[in-house]
C-alpha cells in the first residue's frame, strides 16, 4: 500500500516536472498601457500580494537613485575615436562631449568650448575652450587636449584611428583658450566632426580603450563584456546636475528576457520595445514614442537587371503598399516616407513625396508592360535575420509583389553575412534594412553619390551628385536646405529604394522614472532623467 | 600503459581535426570580425587599418599556422571583439558554465536515477504507458523553450527569482545557486527524460533475466536483487547514454544561459559566431571539444570499473 502511494506521489511529481505551465496571463488581469505620461489610476486592485491599502499605487513606489538600461549589445570599442557602432554610441553620449553637442532637437550647443564663430566665407571656424571645465579624472581640460583630440580623429596619432572628417582640415593653436580649423573649401557639413570626443591628451594609448575618460555627465566606471557598460555620476560636470547617480547598460542578447526584466522590475528602461510587446506592459510601467530619424527602406541593387530598369523600379513602388506595412508590421506605430529623409529632419525634409506611389495595381502592370515585363519575374529580397521587424516587411512585400507577377523569394541571412555580402559585396537584388539617423542631412543623403565607397544600392545619377556637391559648399542654410530637397525629389523620381518609413522609437520606462528626451539620433541621453 | 599513450595521441589527432574543421568552416562561410566590429558607418580607411592589424589580409593558412603554433605555446591570441587574452575570458566564463552544467548534472543523476528504479520496479501496464508518454514529452521539450516557460512561471508569476538577474556564487553563494537551479532545471528535464527511458528498459529487460530468478531461488528480497545486482547490468547502457549525456548537458548550458543572460561560455560563445571572432571562436571549440573528449575517455574508464568483462582495447 504505501509503495502504492509512493507510485502515485511520484507519478505525479513527474507529470508536473514534464509539463510546461499552460496558459499564462499577465501578471495583472487589468493590464493597460499608460501612454506618454499619463496617470493611470487603478481603482480595484488586482494583485495577489494584497495587504496594501494604498490609495493609488498597489505597489510602494521607490524613489531610486540609480537605472538599469536594457540594450542589445556590447560596444564595439570604449575608446570614444576606435567605436564606429551605433549601438555603443548609444551608451557613450553619457560620458562623451566634443567641442559641440547636440541636443534633443537635433541643434548643436556648445560643450567643451564655451564659445565659437564661423567666418563669413564658411572656412574658419574658431572655437573658446569653456572656463574651468574638467575631465573625469579631475584634471582641466587643455587648448593642448582639444588639439591631440581633432589630430588624434584625422589620423595624426596611430594608424588604426583615420577619418575623412578631417581631410584637408588645418588645425592651429591660437592661444591656450583657443583653437582654429581652416577648410580649403566651404563644407556645411563639417561641423557635425566637432560633436567627436574630447579626450585627455597625457594617456597612455591604450587606456583610452580600457578606461576611457571624457568630459561628460557620468564617468565610465566598468565594462563586463556580454553583461554591462557601468557609468557614475560625474559630480564635477560642467552642465546642469543630473539626478540618477548609477548607471548600467545591461546587455540581453535576447529580447524575451529583456522584456521579461523589465516586467519584473529588474531593468527601469527598455529602449526599442517592440510593439507587440506593449500590451504586456502593466501600469507600473507606460511608453513614449516618437519618430526616430530612422529610414526603413527596401533598397534595390541599382546595377542588376531587371532592376536598372528605373520603369521596372516604379512599378515594385506602386506594387508596395506602404500603409499596409505600417499597419501590420508596426501597428501602425509609423511614419511614412516619400524619401531618405525622415520628417524628423524637419528643416530638410520634402513634403508631400510619401503620396507619390500610393498603391495602384494597375499602373505598376503598366510600367511593366512597358519595360518588356507582361509577366513579371523572378527575384529575391536579402534580409538580415536578426531584424524581426526587416523579416516581417519582406514577407509582407513578397506577397504584395504577387499581385503585378513578380514573385520574389526570401533569403534571410546573418548579419555578419549581410554586411559582407550586400554591404560591401553588393551582390545582392533587394534588401531591407533601416538606416540610423545623422545629425547633417549631407551624411544621410550622401549615401547615393555615384563615387561614395559604401553606396551600396549602386545608384548613379548625375544631376542628384551635383546637387550633393552644391549643397556641401553652400554657406547658407536655407539654400543648402533648398538642395537637398531637390535632391529628395530625384530620389522620389527615380526610385533607387522604395522608401518606407521611419518606425516609431518605443521605450518602455518605469512608471516613476520620468524626462526622458527623445533624439533624432541613436543615443540614450540620461542626464535629464529622473524618479519621481 | 601503451593504452594510456594512444589514448592521448588520439586525442591530440582529434583536438586537431577540430580545430581544422572550426577554422575552415569560418573560412568557408561569409562575413568577418572587421565589418561586425565596425558596423555599417565606419570610415573605409579604419576598416583597412584594422584588417592589416589583424592579419587578415594574410592568406589562411599562414594564419592557421601562426594560430596552431601560438596555441601549443600555450598563447591562444587576443579577442578581436574585446581586446582581451583568449584564455582570461574563456577562464572568467569557464567557472560559470561548470557550475551550471554540474548542476544541471546532478539534478539529472539524483531525480533520474531513483525515479527510473521506482518505475521499473513497479512496472504494469498503466504506469509503462503513462512513464512513456511523459518522458516521450520530456526529451520532446526544447530547453530554451522550458526556460521560457520557468522564467515566466517562476520568475514573473511566483516572483521565485529575478529575469534577467544573475549574482555570482561567489559573491553570495546561497542567491548565486537560487539563481542557477532553475536554469540547470530548463536543462535537466529533457535529459532526466532520456535517462528514465532507458534506465527503466534496461531494468525491466534485467529483472527476466536468470540470474535474477536465481537471485530469488536464493531468497534474496526484490530490492537487495535490484540494487546488488540489477542495477549494475542495468546502468551499463546508461553509462553510454551518460557520454553523450553530459556532452549534450554542456550544449544545453550555451543554450540556456542565453535565455537566462548568465555570463558564460555559452553567451560569449554565440556572440564570438555572430562577429566572427576567429581567436575567440577556436579558442573556446577547443576548450570544449577537449572537455567532452576527456568526458569520453572518463566514461571508458568508469566502464571498465562497473563491467570488468569490457576489454580496455
Amino acid at each position: 500500500m504505501k509503495n502504492k502511494i509512493m507510485i502515485i506521489i511520484l507519478t505525479c511529481v513527474m507529470a508536473i516536472a514534464f509539463t510546461g505551465c499552460g496558459s499564462n496571463k499577465a501578471v495583472d488581469d487589468d493590464t493597460s498601457t499608460v501612454n506618454q505620461g499619463e496617470d493611470n489610476q487603478t481603482e480595484q486592485e488586482q494583485t495577489d500580494q494584497g495587504q496594501k491599502d494604498d490609495e493609488k499605487e498597489p505597489e510602494e513606489v521607490v524613489v531610486q537613485d540609480d537605472i538599469v538600461v536594457a540594450v542589445p549589445q556590447d560596444p564595439d570599442y570604449l575608446d570614444p575615436h576606435l567605436a564606429a557602432a551605433s549601438g555603443t554610441y548609444e551608451m557613450m553620449f553619457n560620458v562623451f562631449e566634443g567641442l559641440l553637442k547636440p541636443d534633443h532637437t537635433g541643434k548643436l550647443l556648445p560643450a567643451v568650448a564655451g564659445d565659437y564663430t564661423i567666418s563669413e566665407d564658411g572656412l574658419k571656424y574658431t572655437f573658446v575652450l569653456r572656463d574651468g571645465i574638467t575631465f573625469h579624472n579631475g584634471d582641466l581640460v587643455t587648448i593642448e587636449d582639444v588639439e591631440y583630440s581633432y589630430k588624434r580623429i584625422k589620423g595624426d596619432i596611430r594608424d588604426d584611428i583615420v577619418s575623412t572628417a578631417f581631410e584637408n582640415v588645418d588645425m592651429a593653436v591660437i592661444d591656450d583658450k583657443t583653437i582654429e580649423f581652416t577648410l580649403t573649401e566651404p563644407n556645411s557639413g563639417f561641423i557635425v566632426n566637432l560633436t567627436k570626443a574630447v579626450i585627455p591628451a597625457g594617456l597612455d594609448e591604450e587606456q583610452h580603450n580600457k578606461q576611457p575618460i571624457g568630459t561628460g555627465p557620468y564617468a565610465f566606471t566598468e565594462y563586463v563584456p556580454s553583461q554591462k557598460v557601468a557609468l557614475k555620476r560625474f559630480d564635477g560636470y560642467w552642465g546642469k546636475p543630473v539626478a540618477i547617480k548609477d548607471v548600467e547598460f545591461r546587455i540581453f542578447a535576447d529580447n524575451n528576457t529583456a522584456l521579461m526584466s523589465l516586467l519584473a522590475g529588474e531593468v527601469d528602461m527598455y529602449p526599442r520595445v517592440g510593439t507587440e510587446n506593449i500590451d504586456m506592459l502593466t501600469d507600473e510601467f507606460y511608453y513614449i514614442e516618437g519618430m526616430q530619424n530612422m529610414v526603413q527602406l527596401m533598397s534595390f541593387n541599382n546595377a542588376v537587371k531587371p532592376l536598372d530598369n528605373v520603369k521596372v523600379r516604379q512599378a515594385i513602388n506602386y506594387a508596395v503598399d506602404v500603409d499596409m506595412i505600417i499597419d501590420g508590421v508596426s501597428d501602425g506605430k509609423g511614419t511614412k516616407l516619400g524619401s531618405n529623409m525622415s520628417p524628423a529632419m524637419a528643416f530638410y525634409h520634402e513634403t508631400g513625396l510619401e503620396d507619390k506611389y500610393n498603391v495602384d495595381i494597375e499602373k505598376a502592370k503598366q510600367l511593366l508592360k512597358e519595360a518588356g515585363y507582361d509577366n513579371g519575374f523572378e527575384t529575391s529580397i536579402t534580409v538580415p535575420s536578426n531584424y524581426e521587424f526587416h523579416v516581417k516587411t519582406a514577407e509582407v512585400i513578397a506577397e504584395q509583389l504577387k499581385a503585378v507577377g513578380i514573385q520574389a523569394s526570401i533569403k534571410s541571412v546573418e548579419w555578419s553575412v549581410w554586411l559582407e555580402d550586400v554591404y560591401k559585396g553588393r551582390d545582392y537584388e533587394m534588401t531591407i534594412i533601416g538606416l540610423t539617423g545623422k545629425l547633417d542631412p549631407h551624411n544621410i543623403l550622401v549615401r547615393y553619390e555615384s563615387e561614395y565607397g559604401r553606396n551600396y544600392m549602386n545608384y548613379s545619377n548625375e544631376a542628384y551628385d551635383k546637387l550633393i556637391a552644391d549643397a556641401i559648399k553652400e554657406t547658407s542654410e536655407e539654400k543648402r536646405a533648398a538642395l537637398y530637397k531637390q535632391a529628395q525629389v530625384i530620389l522620389a523620381d527615380e526610385v533607387p529604394a522604395v522608401y518606407i518609413m521611419d518606425p516609431n522609437f518605443i521605450v518602455a520606462l518605469k512608471s516613476n522614472l520620468k524626462g526622458y528626451a527623445l533624439y533624432p539620433l541613436y543615443v540614450q541621453d540620461l542626464s535629464s532623467m529622473y524618479f519621481e | 600503459m601503451g593504452y594510456t599513450l594512444r589514448k592521448i595521441g588520439s586525442v591530440l589527432v582529434t583536438l586537431l581535426i577540430v580545430s581544422i574543421i572550426t577554422f575552415g568552416i569560418f573560412e568557408i562561410i561569409p562575413g568577418d570580425p572587421v565589418t561586425a566590429k565596425l558596423g555599417i558607418e565606419a570610415d573605409e580607411k579604419q576598416v583597412e587599418v584594422l584588417i592589416k592589424e589583424l592579419g587578415l589580409n594574410q592568406p589562411a593558412h599562414i594564419r592557421y599556422k601562426n594560430w596552431i603554433l601560438s596555441a601549443i605555446n600555450g598563447d591562444l591570441g587576443e579577442s578581436i571583439r574585446f581586446d582581451e587574452p583568449v584564455a582570461a575570458l574563456i577562464n572568467e566564463r569557464m567557472k560559470v558554465t561548470a557550475i551550471l552544467a554540474m548542476l544541471a548534472l546532478l539534478i539529472t543523476i539524483i531525480i533520474s536515477i531513483p525515479l527510473s528504479i521506482f518505475v521499473a520496479k513497479y512496472n504494469n501496464k498503466i504506469i509503462g504507458v503513462i512513464t512513456s508518454m511523459i518522458t516521450q514529452l520530456g526529451m520532446a521539450l526544447p530547453s530554451f523553450w522550458l526556460g521560457i516557460m520557468i522564467t515566466f512561471l517562476f520568475g514573473l508569476t511566483l516572483k521565485l527569482f529575478i529575469p534577467g538577474k544573475y549574482i555570482s556564487i561567489g559573491d553570495n553563494f546561497v542567491e548565486g545557486i537560487t539563481y542557477m537551479v532553475f536554469p540547470a532545471i530548463a536543462i535537466a528535464i529533457p535529459k532526466i527524460a532520456t535517462i528514465i527511458r532507458y534506465l527503466r528498459n534496461a531494468i525491466v529487460e534485467q529483472m527476466s533475466a536468470d540470474y535474477v530468478r536465481t537471485a530469488y531461488g536464493k531468497g534474496l528480497q526484490k530490492n537487495r536483487v535490484i540494487y546488488y545486482h540489477v542495477l549494475r547490468n542495468a546502468l551499463i547502457p546508461v553509462i553510454t547514454v551518460m557520454g553523450m549525456i553530459i556532452a549534450d548537458v554542456l550544449g544545453g548550458s550555451l543554450i540556456i544561459e542565453q535565455v537566462f543572460t548568465i555570463p558564460g561560455i555559452g553567451r560569449l560563445l554565440i556572440m564570438a559566431i555572430s562577429n566572427r571572432d576567429y581567436p575567440l571562436i577556436q579558442g573556446m571549440v577547443l576548450y570544449i571539444a577537449t572537455i567532452v573528449i576527456l568526458v569520453n575517455f572518463m566514461i571508458d574508464m568508469i566502464y571498465h570499473l562497473i563491467d570488468p568483462r569490457i576489454k580496455m582495447t
